[in-house]
C-alpha cells in the first residue's frame, strides 16, 4: 500500500555543469544525446560565438546531419524567446540556452495520406522530412516539454485518459531501454513521473482506493502489452503521434503583440496576435472573438523589414516589424523588444527557407553567417549528388562544367561535382573538399583561404579526376526557389508542386482583352512615337445609367508599316489584361478600326520616369530608391506568375504621382522582341540582356539585367546608358563583358553590378532586390550629390499613415471610378472600379456590386447579402472590402476584391485546354471547402453554380454572389422561404422546388450541379438548364416548368453524365442528387470523397 | 424492622460514643423483658437483632428501653410492628420461550416464611417501565413477544393487604435477560448455511457486476483506455497500430554516404621539380613533332639531352623515309628500358603517335 517511490527518469550530468558553470560563458543544453542516450550539457568556454556555430556544435554532438540542421535552433532558458542565427554570444556574463527543434511540421509522419515531404526527384522514393537521430531529439524534447509543461504543452486536466495513455507509452519505451520487463518498470518507475506537474498533483489528491485502483489496471494493462512486440522507435514515434493529437498547436509560436499607440493612427483594425506554424502559415487576429485569419503562406512573402518605434521623435525599445504579401498587402506587427521582433522575424525567415527558398534571407538581422557565405561563394545547402547531377544535365551538362555544395552527411565538408568528357559519354564526379581552417581538396597538399580562391584556382590549372584532366569551366549557382532536398513539400501544398522556376515561360494560350469599339475613343494631340507604334491622348466614353462617362486613356495605335505585328500587340494586351497589380498599367482593351489596331490604356499624368528625372533636378535619394522598390514588387509579382516582361527601362515606367510619396506604373512590354528585328534589339543595349542577342528569348533572367540599368538609370538623373554609341559599339559593348560606369554609392553599384552579370544564373532573384534595396532604404549612408535632399521620413512616414487612415471599410463614392462592368448578378450588375482617394490612378482594382433598381423589397435583401458576405472570413470565399454610399445614402453598393479571370464559365472556355481533371477536383475541393465553411457558420448559398464561382488565378477559386443565402435558424435544419423571387430551379434540390426547404443539404445537390458543370467544362450544349429544357420538352410553359422537373426528378431522372468524366466523379454526383435529402453526403465527407479523387489522379499520373 | 418476618432490628444512631449501654425489649402480653442477644456495631449506627420467636407477634405492641451507665434510661413504645415488614427479594428468576404459544413466561422463588396468599410480587421489565405488574403468583406470562428486543426482568415483594400490608417493598431481584435471537429454539446450523449461501451470492454478484462493469468507479481514470486500439483495431500489431509505410520508415533512415573520386593536380609520375616543363608538355601536345622531346624530358636521367640542339637538327631527317632505320629515336628506346615507370608512359605515347602518323 505504500507509495511507489519516484526514481529519475532522465539522467543529467549535474555535478558536471555545476562544475563548469563556474568558469564556463555559455551553457548549451540538450535534450538527447546519442553517445550518452540522455540529456546533457556542453560549455563553450569563452570568444564570440554565433547561435549558428553553437547549433553546428550541438549538431555534432546530438548526431544530427547537416540536411536537417535548418530545424533547429537556440531558445532563451525560460524559453520565452529564441536567438536568430547570426546573433552573437559574447563572454561577460553566463548565458543558458537550450538547443531545439524550432521549425515543426505536424504531418512529417505521413498520416491518412496527407503528409509532408521533402522534395524528390523520383516519385516513387520518399525523402522524410526528419531522420530517426532528428525523431530521437524531438521526442526527447517532446517528452521533457509534456512532463515540465514547457514549450506550450500544458494538457487540461480533462484530459488526464489521454496523459496516462502516453504514459504507458513512455514506461513501455523505459522497459525497452533498460532491457526490464514491463512487470519490473512498475517497480523501479511511477507512472506519475511521466506526467505533467498537474496532472501529477491532482493525481494525488484522489483517494487511496482510487489511486489503487489506477495502479492495478495499469499493471494488468503493461502485463497485457508485455505480450506485443515493439521496437523503441516505434513507441517514440507513437509517443509523438499521441501527443500530436494531444496538443495540435505543438511546434507552432503564437506572439500576442504589444500596442504602444503608434500603430493606432494608422490603422482602424489592429493585430492583436500572431501565429506561426509550418502547416498554417501565418495567421493573426484581430479581435478576441475571432478565431485565427490566414494573413499567407510562406512562399506569398514577398518583403520583412523592421524598424524602430518612434514617438514624438524619441526611440524607443519596440520595434515595428512589417510584413509585405504579394498582393502588396502589409501586417504590421509592434514587438516590446529588439529581441522579440528578431525572434519573429527568424522564425518566418527560417520557414520561409525551408518551404519556398533555400537560398533567401529577408533581413540582414536575421540572416545565417553560413548562408551568406554561400551565396558569395556560390554555394549550394547540403542537397544530394542526386540533385546535383541532375543541376548540371539542365544546364547543358558541359565539360568543365561544375556545382558547390555542401555536404550532407558531414559538416565542414562539400563536394565540387564536376562534369567530364569520358570516352564513354559525360559523367558526373564529386569531389571532397574538407575544411580545416583552410580549404583543401581530399588528396592534394594545396590549400586556400576560403571556396573562392580554391575555385578561382582550378579554373585556371588542371584538375585529374579519375585520371582525367579535366579545367573548371562554367559554375552553377543556387537558383532562387529551387526545388532540392531541403525544401519541404507540405500537405496543404500537396495537390500543386510548386513549379520550377526554369520551365518555359508562361504564355497566355488564348487572347483575353475587352474589346472597345471605336466609336467610344475621343482622340486627343499625340504623345509622340514608340516603337513600332504612335502614341496619342484620348478619351473613353462610356454609357451608364443614362449617363455619360468619360475617362482619359493612351491610344497606341500600331505603325501601318507594321501590320504584321498585330498578333503581337494583342498578345501583349492579353498579357497585361490577366494580371492585376498596383504597380503595372491597367489595359483596358484593343480597339480596331478599319486597318488600325490600337491598345487602349489608362493615362498616366506624369508621364515618363527617365523625362521627370531629366526635368527634376531635385529628386532625393529616398524618392529614388522608393520608385526602385516599386519597380521591385512589380518585378516580383511577374516572377511568381512565371512571366517576362522583356522591356523594362526608366522609359516604360510611368509616373503615376510625384511628390514625396512617388507612384509608378510599368508599362507593357510592346510588340515581341522576335518581331522587333535585330537592330531594334541592338539599339536597345544595355537594357536589353547579353543573352537574348542570340536567342530573342525572353527569360526571367532577362528582367533582372534589365532592371539593373533601369537602377542604374534612374540614379544617373535619367541619363541614358551608352549614349552617342552607335550599334556596333553597343555590340562591342557586350561582347568585351564591359560593365557600366560605376555609381559613386558603392552599396547600390553592387546591386547594379549584381543585376548586371553576363551569367544569367548569377542574377539575384526579385526577393533579394528587395532586401537589398530595404537596406538601402534605411541605411544612414551620406548623401551623395550636393544638389539632392535629405530624406524626409518623418513626411514618409505620416503620407503613409494617412494613405491608411482611409483604409476603412466604408469607401467613397467620388473615389471610386468605373472602368468596365464585370457581369451581371441576380439583382444588379458587377463593375470593375477603382478606388482612387489620391485621384492620381494610384488605387487599387476593386468589384463593385449595385443595384440595378432601387426597389425596397431588393434593397432590404441586398443589405442582408452585405451583411453575409462581410461575416465571411475564408480562402475559399470572395473577399468582401467595404460599403461604398453614394451621397445621400439614396443607394448602396458592395465593394469586394478583383479577380481578373472571372467566372469559372469564362475561365473554362478560354483555357479549356490547359484544364485536366486534376485541376478541376483542386477547383471541386476548394469548393467544398468553401462551402464547408458557410456551413459551419450555419449560411445556405442557394445559389451555388459555376457562374457565382470566380477564378482567383490557375490555383484558386472563390465562392461569390451570396445575394440569395440564408442564414438557417438555431432550432431548425432549413430555411423555408416565404417569397420565393427569382429562382434558378435547375440548379434545385426536390425539396427546394417543391417545399421551397433550403438546407446545407439542398446546397449539396447544387455543388453536385457544379460538378456537372466543371467536368463538361462549362459547356453550353452541356448546360444543366439545356439538357433539363430537352428532357422536358420545349412544348413546356415557364410557369410549370418546376412541376415537371420535379416529376422528373421522382422518376430517377438525373443529369446524364459529361464525356471524359471520371467514373468516381460521376458516382459523386449521383450521390449528391440522392432524392432523399438525408442521404446526401455533407460536404466534409465530399470533400474527402474528392481529395482521395485527386490522389488516385495524381497516382494515375505516376503511372 | 421485621427482616422477611424472622427477627426484629432496631437501630438507633450513635451519638454517645464514649458510654456503654445496654439495649432491652420486651413485647407486649409476652412478659418476657430480654436483653439483646445480638448488637450490631456499624460506623454510624448502632443496633440489636432480635429473633422473632412467633410470627403474630409483630401485630403486639412493642417496648424498647436502653440503659446507659449514668443511670439515664431511653425508652420508646412502638404501638405495633405490622407494617414494618422487610422481606427479602425473590430468587431464581428464570424466563422460558413458550415456542407453541407464542409467549414468554417467568419462574421465581420466594423464601418468606408466610402463606403464599400473603405475598403480593411486582413484576418489571428494565428496558420498558411502562411494562409493570403486581402478581400473586410465583410465576407470570408476556404476550405478545416481540422477537426484535431484548428483556430484561425482575421481580420484588411485599406483603399482601389481607395478612397486615407493610410500608416496604423488598429489593429487586437479580435481572433475568432474554432475546429472541440468544434464545431460539433454532439450530445453529441452519443459520451457518444460510449466512454461506448469502455471502456466496453476495460474491457471485459481485464478481458480476465486476466483470459488467458496473462498479467501476467513473472518476477513476483508467490508463489503458487511450491505448485499447492497439488490441481492439490492430490484435496486438504495434507496427500496424503506428500506421507508417515501410517507404516512410526507410525514409527515416537515409544514406547520405556519398564516394568521392581521386583528384590530383598532375600525374604521379611527374615530380614538382618538373612542374615547368608542364607548360611545354601542353604546347607540345599539339606539335607531334616534339614528342620525341617531351619523352626526353620526363626522364630525369635524360636531362642532358635537353642541352643537345642538334636534335632538332635531325627533324628533316624522318621525313625521308628509307632514313628512319637511322633514326636517333631507336637510340632513345634502350635508354628508356632503363627507367620502368617511364617506359609505360613512353610506350603509351608510342602507341599513340602510330595513329597519327598512319
Amino acid at each position: 500500500m505504500s507509495e511507489e517511490e519516484e526514481v529519475p527518469l532522465m539522467k543529467s550530468e549535474r555535478a558536471g555543469s555545476q562544475r563548469s558553470s563556474c568558469d564556463s560563458a555559455l551553457q548549451v543544453h540538450l535534450y538527447y544525446s546519442p553517445s550518452l542516450n540522455s540529456e546533457t550539457t556542453f560549455s563553450i568556454p569563452t570568444g564570440h560565438v554565433t547561435a549558428e556555430s553553437v547549433c553546428v556544435l550541438a549538431a555534432k554532438a546530438s548526431g544530427i546531419l547537416p540536411v536537417y540542421h535548418n530545424l533547429f535552433a537556440l531558445a532563451s532558458e525560460d524559453l520565452s524567446y529564441w536567438y536568430p542565427p547570426n546573433h552573437l554570444f559574447k563572454s561577460e556574463e553566463p548565458v543558458k540556452v537550450y538547443y531545439r527543434v524550432r521549425f515543426f511540421f505536424s504531418s512529417w509522419f505521413g498520416q491518412e495520406s496527407r503528409a509532408s515531404y521533402r522534395f524528390s526527384l523520383s516519385k516513387g522514393r520518399i525523402f522524410a522530412v526528419l531522420d530517426y537521430a532528428v525523431i530521437d531529439y524531438v521526442f526527447a524534447q517532446s517528452r521533457s516539454d509534456f512532463v515540465t509543461g514547457c514549450g506550450g504543452i500544458s494538457p487540461a486536466l480533462s484530459l488526464q485518459q489521454e496523459c496516462l495513455g502516453l504514459a504507458v507509452l513512455d514506461l513501455w519505451r523505459l522497459a525497452k531501454e533498460r532491457n526490464q520487463s514491463l512487470a519490473e518498470i512498475c517497480n523501479t518507475t511511477s507512472y506519475k513521473s511521466c506526467l505533467p506537474e498537474t496532472h501529477r498533483q491532482d493525481i494525488q489528491r484522489m483517494n487511496r482506493l482510487a489511486r489503487y485502483q489506477i495502479r492495478k489496471t495499469l499493471k494488468r494493462f503493461l502485463k497485457k502489452l508485455g505480450k506485443c512486440s515493439a521496437g523503441e522507435r516505434s513507441l517514440k514515434l507513437k509517443y509523438l503521434m499521441k501527443l500530436s493529437e494531444l496538443e495540435p498547436d505543438y511546434g507552432s509560436e503564437s506572439f500576442p503583440l504589444h500596442h504602444s499607440g503608434w500603430l493606432e493612427q494608422s490603422e482602424q483594425q489592429r493585430v492583436l496576435a500572431v501565429k506561426v506554424s509550418g502547416e498554417g502559415g501565418i495567421q493573426i487576429q484581430k479581435t478576441d472573438r475571432q478565431e485565427w485569419q490566414t494573413f499567407c503562406d510562406f512562399p506569398q512573402i514577398i518583403d520583412i523589414s523592421i524598424k524602430r518605434l518612434c514617438q514624438e521623435q524619441m526611440p524607443l525599445e519596440g520595434r515595428v516589424v512589417t510584413l509585405t504579401r504579394q498582393d502588396d498587402q502589409c501586417m504590421e506587427a509592434e514587438f516590446q523588444t529588439l529581441t522579440d521582433a528578431l525572434s519573429f522575424v527568424s522564425l518566418v525567415d527560417g520557414y520561409f527557407r525551408l518551404t519556398t527558398d533555400s537560398t533567401h534571407y529577408f533581413c540582414a538581422e536575421v540572416a545565417p553567417p553560413s548562408l551568406l557565405e554561400d551565396i558569395q561563394n556560390y554555394c549550394h545547402g547540403p542537397i544530394t549528388s542526386e540533385f546535383a547531377v541532375h543541376k548540371l544535365k539542365k544546364a547543358g551538362g558541359k565539360n568543365g562544367m561544375f556545382l558547390l555544395r555542401h555536404s550532407p552527411k558531414e559538416f565542414d565538408k562539400y563536394f565540387l561535382t564536376v562534369c567530364i568528357q569520358t570516352p564513354l559519354g559525360m559523367d558526373y564526379k564529386d569531389c571532397l573538399i574538407e575544411k580545416n581552417e583552410k580549404f583543401s581538396l581530399a588528396g592534394i597538399h594545396n590549400s586556400f583561404i576560403n571556396l573562392k580562391q580554391l575555385i578561382d584556382f582550378y579554373q585556371l590549372s588542371t584538375l585529374y579526376v579519375s585520371d582525367i584532366p579535366v579545367t573548371l569551366g562554367k559554375c552553377c549557382p543556387p537558383r532562387a526557389k529551387e526545388l532540392t532536398n531541403m525544401i519541404i513539400i507540405r500537405n496543404s501544398s500537396m495537390t500543386e508542386i510548386p513549379s520550377s522556376p526554369t520551365l518555359q515561360r508562361h504564355k497566355p494560350s488564348h487572347m483575353q482583352f475587352h474589346m472597345i469599339k471605336h466609336e467610344d475613343l475621343i482622340w486627343s494631340e499625340s504623345l509622340g512615337q514608340g516603337s513600332f507604334t504612335h502614341i496619342f491622348r484620348g478619351s473613353k466614353i462610356d454609357q451608364r445609367d443614362g449617363g455619360t462617362h468619360s475617362t482619359e486613356v493612351l491610344l497606341k495605335v500600331l505603325d501601318a508599316n507594321h501590320k504584321n505585328c498585330w498578333e503581337s500587340l494583342f498578345e501583349a494586351a492579353s498579357l497585361m489584361s490577366q494580371i492585376s497589380h498596383r504597380h503595372l498599367l491597367l489595359v483596358y482593351g484593343i480597339s480596331v478600326h478599319k486597318s488600325k489596331n490600337i491598345m487602349v490604356q489608362e493615362f498616366v499624368k506624369h508621364g515618363a520616369l527617365d523625362l521627370y528625372l531629366k526635368r527634376s533636378m531635385c529628386v532625393s535619394v529616398s524618392w529614388k530608391l522608393d520608385v526602385a522598390k516599386q519597380l521591385a514588387c512589380a518585378l516580383n509579382f511577374l516572377e511568381e506568375k512565371n512571366i517576362a516582361h522583356g522591356n523594362i527601362c526608366a522609359k516604360n515606367l510611368l509616373l503615376v504621382r510625384e511628390g514625396d510619396s512617388p507612384f509608378i506604373k510599368l508599362s507593357d512590354p510592346g510588340v515581341s522582341m522576335s518581331l522587333l528585328g535585330k537592330d531594334v534589339v541592338l539599339d536597345r543595349i544595355p537594357w536589353v540582356a547579353p543573352e537574348v542577342l542570340d536567342t530573342l528569348e525572353i527569360e526571367l533572367e532577362c528582367d533582372k539585367w534589365s532592371f539593373g540599368t533601369t537602377l542604374w538609370e534612374i540614379f544617373n538623373g535619367g541619363e541614358a546608358p551608352l549614349q552617342g554609341l552607335d550599334l556596333m559599339q553597343k555590340l562591342q559593348f557586350y561582347e568585351n563583358f564591359s560593365n557600366l560606369p560605376t555609381l559613386e554609392w558603392t552599396e547600390l553599384a553592387e546591386l547594379i553590378s549584381h543585376c548586371m552579370q553576363y551569367q544569367p544564373e548569377l542574377r539575384p532573384s526579385c526577393r533579394s532586390i528587395i532586401r537589398q534595396l530595404n537596406s538601402l532604404i534605411t541605411s544612414d549612408y551620406e548623401i551623395l550629390h550636393a544638389t539632392d535632399t535629405l530624406p524626409e521620413s518623418n513626411g514618409f512616414w505620416k503620407k503613409l499613415n494617412i494613405f491608411k487612415k482611409q483604409q476603412e471599410d466604408v469607401f467613397e463614392e467620388r473615389y471610386l471610378r468605373f472602368i468596365s462592368v464585370l457581369g451581371k448578378g441576380n439583382f444588379g450588375s458587377v463593375e470593375l472600379c477603382r478606388y482612387d482617394p489620391w485621384g492620381d490612378n494610384t488605387g487599387e482594382l476593386v468589384a463593385v456590386k449595385e443595384l440595378q433598381s432601387n426597389k425596397q423589397a431588393t434593397m432590404a435583401d441586398f443589405q442582408r447579402e452585405i451583411q453575409t458576405i462581410s461575416s465571411l472570413h475564408c480562402d475559399y470565399i470572395v473577399k468582401y472590402k467595404g460599403i461604398c454610399y453614394s451621397t445621400g445614402r439614396l443607394s448602396t453598393k458592395l465593394v469586394m476584391e478583383y479577380l481578373p479571370y472571372g467566372s469559372l464559365i469564362g475561365y473554362m472556355e478560354k483555357h479549356r485546354h490547359n484544364v485536366g481533371n486534376r485541376k478541376l477536383l483542386l477547383f471541386a475541393s476548394q469548393i467544398c471547402k468553401g462551402m464547408e465553411y458557410l456551413q459551419s457558420m450555419r449560411y445556405v448559398h442557394r445559389d451555388l453554380a459555376a457562374r457565382n464561382i470566380l477564378v482567383a488565378s490557375d490555383n484558386l477559386v472563390k465562392i461569390a454572389d451570396f445575394g440569395l443565402t440564408k442564414i438557417i435558424p438555431v432550432d431548425k435544419e432549413y430555411y423555408r422561404v416565404t417569397q420565393p423571387g427569382e429562382s434558378p430551379v435547375f440548379w434545385y434540390a426536390p425539396e427546394s422546388i417543391s417545399e421551397l426547404k433550403f438546407s446545407h443539404k439542398s446546397d449539396v445537390w447544387s455543388f453536385g450541379i457544379v460538378l456537372h458543370e466543371l467536368f463538361s467544362y462549362c459547356d453550353i450544349s452541356q448546360n444543366p438548364k439545356k439538357l433539363c429544357i430537352q428532357k422536358i420538352g420545349r412544348y413546356v410553359h415557364s410557369p410549370s416548368m418546376a412541376i415537371h422537373l420535379l416529376t422528373l426528378l421522382k422518376n430517377n431522372w438525373r443529369l446524364p453524365a459529361p464525356a471524359q468524366c471520371p467514373l468516381k466523379v460521376h458516382s459523386i454526383m449521383m450521390q449528391c442528387w440522392e432524392f432523399n435529402s438525408e442521404n446526401r453526403p455533407s460536404f466534409s465527407s465530399l470533400k474527402d470523397l474528392i481529395e482521395n479523387s485527386l490522389l488516385d489522379e495524381r497516382e494515375g499520373c505516376k503511372g | 424492622k421485621i427482616i422477611n418476618v424472622d427477627y426484629v432490628e432496631c437501630i438507633w444512631q450513635r451519638n454517645l460514643s464514649t458510654m456503654n449501654y445496654t439495649f432491652s425489649s420486651m413485647f407486649a402480653n409476652d412478659g418476657l423483658d430480654r436483653g439483646c442477644p445480638k448488637y450490631i456495631l456499624e460506623q454510624n449506627y448502632t443496633g440489636c437483632r432480635i429473633p422473632l420467636k412467633d410470627q403474630n407477634l409483630r401485630f403486639n405492641k412493642f417496648i424498647v428501653t436502653i440503659y446507659t451507665e449514668g443511670k439515664h434510661t431511653i425508652s420508646k413504645t412502638f404501638d405495633s410492628l405490622e407494617r414494618n415488614v422487610l422481606l427479602n427479594p425473590p430468587y431464581n428468576l428464570s424466563v422460558m420461550w413458550n415456542e407453541h404459544s407464542d409467549t414468554l413466561s417467568l419462574y421465581w422463588n420466594s423464601s418468606a416464611p408466610l402463606r403464599k396468599t400473603c405475598i403480593v410480587y411486582m413484576v418489571r421489565n428494565q428496558k420498558d417501565p411502562s411494562q409493570s405488574l403486581n402478581v400473586t403468583d410465583t410465576s407470570y406470562s408476556v404476550s405478545p413477544v416481540s422477537q426484535n428486543k431484548l428483556y430484561v426482568f425482575q421481580v420484588r415483594s411485599t406483603v399482601a393487604d389481607s395478612c397486615g400490608s407493610s410500608d416496604f417493598w423488598s429489593d429487586w431481584s437479580d435481572p433475568v435477560e432474554w432475546s429472541g435471537t440468544g434464545n431460539s429454539s433454532r439450530p445453529g446450523w441452519l443459520y451457518a448455511i444460510l449466512s454461506v449461501v448469502l455471502l456466496s451470492m453476495l460474491g457471485f454478484l459481485l464478481w458480476y457486476c465486476e466483470r459488467k462493469k458496473i462498479l467501476s468507479l467513473p472518476v477513476v481514470p483508467d490508463p489503458s483506455i487511450n491505448l485499447q486500439d492497439l488490441f481492439h483495431k490492430h490484435d496486438g500489431n504495434v507496427e500496424s497500430w503506428i500506421h507508417i509505410s515501410k517507404e516512410l520508415k526507410e525514409a527515416f533512415q537515409p544514406d547520405y554516404t556519398e564516394p568521392s573520386c581521386d583528384v590530383c593536380e598532375v600525374l604521379p609520375s611527374c615530380d614538382t621539380i618538373s612542374k615547368p616543363e608542364a607548360c611545354p608538355e601542353s604546347k607540345a601536345s599539339s606539335d607531334p613533332e616534339a614528342c620525341p622531346q617531351t619523352e626526353i624530358c620526363s626522364q630525369p636521367e635524360t636531362c642532358s639531352q635537353l642541352k643537345a640542339c642538334p636534335e632538332p637538327e635531325a627533324c628533316p631527317e624522318p621525313e625521308a623515309c628509307p632514313e628512319p632505320e637511322a633514326c636517333p629515336e631507336p637510340e632513345a628506346c634502350p635508354e628508356a628500358e632503363i627507367c620502368p615507370a617511364p617506359q609505360t608512359d613512353s610506350s603509351d605515347k608510342e602507341n599513340t603517335e602510330e595513329p597519327q602518323s598512319s
